[in-house]
């Protein structure tokens, strides 16, 4: 009898224990224990990031696509609040034509005022952010751009995958050359938009701690 | 040949092989050019170039070039705004090797072309010489291959003159089975009234087409002309066409998808898919298709290789009217003004024979 109730005692114990294994397995995985979530709070160190501008041609209403990797910034987080900065070398701007790549320099005058800086003022994100694998899309955000040596307010909308402890941002707005100052370009009967939509892709990961 | 009367009657008499073409590079949508008004004063393309076409043409599409180089006659001649002035020259060398042998040499084209511009409105005409294939002997003639006046306010354009109608892709390749297979050869043009709209995004084209009225025995179809397409992911391209047609040999519909599309950089493809259902005055119904296929690498830039494939097939019931092909290509523009094109394809028409035989042409091109 003592036998059977020990052995009873001894199998509820590991059951207890398998269970414990079990629920807090559960617990790990769904708060993330495949990494730390991204929008948790810190300094994110920018990966390989990428500036984007589609501007419209006319006649033919073809699209002017300039691509540019030489981007540099910090960016922060405070549970879902994302802030920062980003600088982009203008000259690295690469419109698959070096003379339209030649008279994109000239408009915006690139030997006075060579980088443009785009400032991320506010990113509000959902509260599930800090969720390991947090997918969403049009997240309205609120900035500044330079270029050109004027600064003028932007807003946009923003895409954001985080997967992984890793995160791609991807930031679209909307700009008028004339707020900024730029000649509206005009070559051999081709006239550019004054519009012009802007992407600023980021992809980021935690900084690790400096301590 | 084929077993469509229509067919039987374009191919006897516009002579193909010694019609010209008007130059359009469909292939530049991959380079975010989703509408040929950029570099074309036509709206589907093709024929004169903008002063921007013709700096592209420096820039995009040749291999070495200098500044101005692509300018009218080399910039020997000053050209105001208003006007813009072209030409082109073009001959071909070809061996066929198919029942029998046979090489030519053709001199396809020789057209001067002028188009002037005032405010809104805008003026094109060529002036060219054709060779056409009499009963005994070719006989060369003046022709006036298009002449149009084009009304355009921002992406709206409005155009009546002769002219190729919005079909497809607009290709150079006017031997395809897509072109010269449906009836819509070089030398085909007729007389139409286009309305085009070209967006960023999307286009259509709609064209009532009045055949000849000048030279009815041609028995060019009158008709009606839609295309539309959808310009995607920046390099890429995806529409339909419709053609409803008629002449004193009967009436057809035309209709099918075509595609333009860039991917992995230098990789583009062309193809076009089309269905034809034809029926003829003494109402005997024939349903057919042409089908076309072009993958093609750039290796440098001007120099693009390719793999082609056609079918054509305008009478599903009858086995000897297939026709098909696939070969390889290089096209090569070095210098602005200049392009060589060297392709060889096996083909088989099975009204001739059921075995492929070989068809090989270079062609050289320079334009003024």
């Amino acid at each position: 009898m003592k036998g059977t109730l020990e052995y009873n005692r001894t199998m509820r114990c590991r059951v207890a224990f398998a269970e414990c294994l079990l629920v807090g397995g559960l617990l790990l995985a769904s708060s993330g224990w495949a990494g730390p979530s991204v929008f948790l709070s810190g300094t994110l160190a920018t990966l390989p990031a990428e500036v984007q501008f589609i501007a419209i041609g006319m006649p033919g209403s073809f699209r002017i696509i300039g691509r540019a990797k030489q981007l540099s910034g910090e960016f922060f987080v405070e549970r879902c609040l994302v802030k920062g900065k980003a600088v982009l070398l203008l000259d690295s701007l690469d419109t698959g034509i070096e003379l339209r790549n030649h008279h994109l320099r000239d408009k915006l005058e690139t030997a006075k005022w060579p980088t443009a800086e785009f400032t991320l003022s506010k990113l509000v994100l959902p509260l599930n952010c800090t969720k390991v694998d947090f997918l969403g899309d049009r997240f309205p955000f609120f900035g500044e751009l330079q270029l050109h040596h004027i600064v003028q307010p932007i807003e946009g909308r923003t895409k954001v995958i985080a997967r992984s402890g890793r995160a791609d941002l991807e930031f679209e707005f909307l700009i008028k050359l004339s707020q900024f100052g730029v000649e509206i370009p005009n070559f051999m009967g081709v006239t550019v938009g004054d519009e012009v939509n802007i992407l600023v892709r980021i992809q980021y990961e935690p900084q690790p701690n400096p301590q | 040949m084929s077993r469509n009367p229509i067919l039987n009657r374009f191919s006897i008499l516009t002579v193909s092989l010694l019609a010209s073409y008007a130059l359009g590079f469909p292939e530049m949508v991959r380079h975010g050019y989703p509408n040929c008004t950029a570099c074309h004063m036509s709206p589907d393309g093709g024929g004169l170039l903008t002063s921007y076409g013709r700096s592209l043409s420096e820039h995009l599409l040749s291999h070495w070039s200098n500044n101005a180089e692509g300018a009218f006659l080399y910039g020997a001649v000053n050209v105001p705004p208003w006007l813009a002035l072209g030409g082109d020259i073009r001959t071909v060398l070809s061996h066929k090797q198919l029942a029998g042998s046979e090489g030519r040499v053709v001199l396809m084209q020789t057209d001067i072309e002028a188009g002037a511009k005032l405010g809104k409105f805008q003026f094109v005409g060529t002036v060219g010489r054709q060779a056409v294939q009499g009963s005994h002997r070719v006989i060369d003639e003046v022709l006036l291959r298009r002449h149009y006046l084009q009304y355009t306010s921002g992406i709206f354009s409005l155009r009546v003159g002769k002219f190729p109608h919005a079909f497809g892709i607009h290709m150079a390749d006017h031997t395809s089975a897509i072109k010269r297979g449906l009836g819509w050869d070089q030398g085909t043009e007729t007389y139409n009234v286009e309305f085009s709209w070209t967006g960023a995004n999307l286009d259509a084209f709609a064209s009532v087409v009045l055949g000849r009225p000048d030279a009815a025995d041609l028995q060019r179809e009158k008709g009606l002309a839609l295309r539309s397409s959808a310009f995607i992911n920046s390099n890429s391209k995806t529409g339909i066409s419709y053609f409803f047609g008629w002449n004193d040999l009967g009436s057809r519909h035309v209709m099918g998808p075509f595609i333009i599309a860039g991917f992995a950089e230098k990789f583009y493809l062309l193809a076009e898919a089309d269905i034809q259902y034809f029926q003829s005055a003494s109402n005997q119904a024939t349903l057919g298709s042409a089908d076309y296929i072009r993958i093609n690498y750039e290796i440098l830039s001007g120099l693009h290789a390719y793999v082609v494939s056609e079918l054509l097939c305008l009478d599903f019931s009858q086995f000897s009217a297939l026709s098909d092909a696939y070969g390889l290509g290089v096209q090569f523009f070095p210098r602005p003004h200049l392009e060589v094109v060297l392709q060889w394809e096996r083909i088989r028409n099975r009204a001739i024979m059921d075995r492929f035989g070989d068809f090989i042409w270079l062609m050289g091109h320079f334009y003024l």
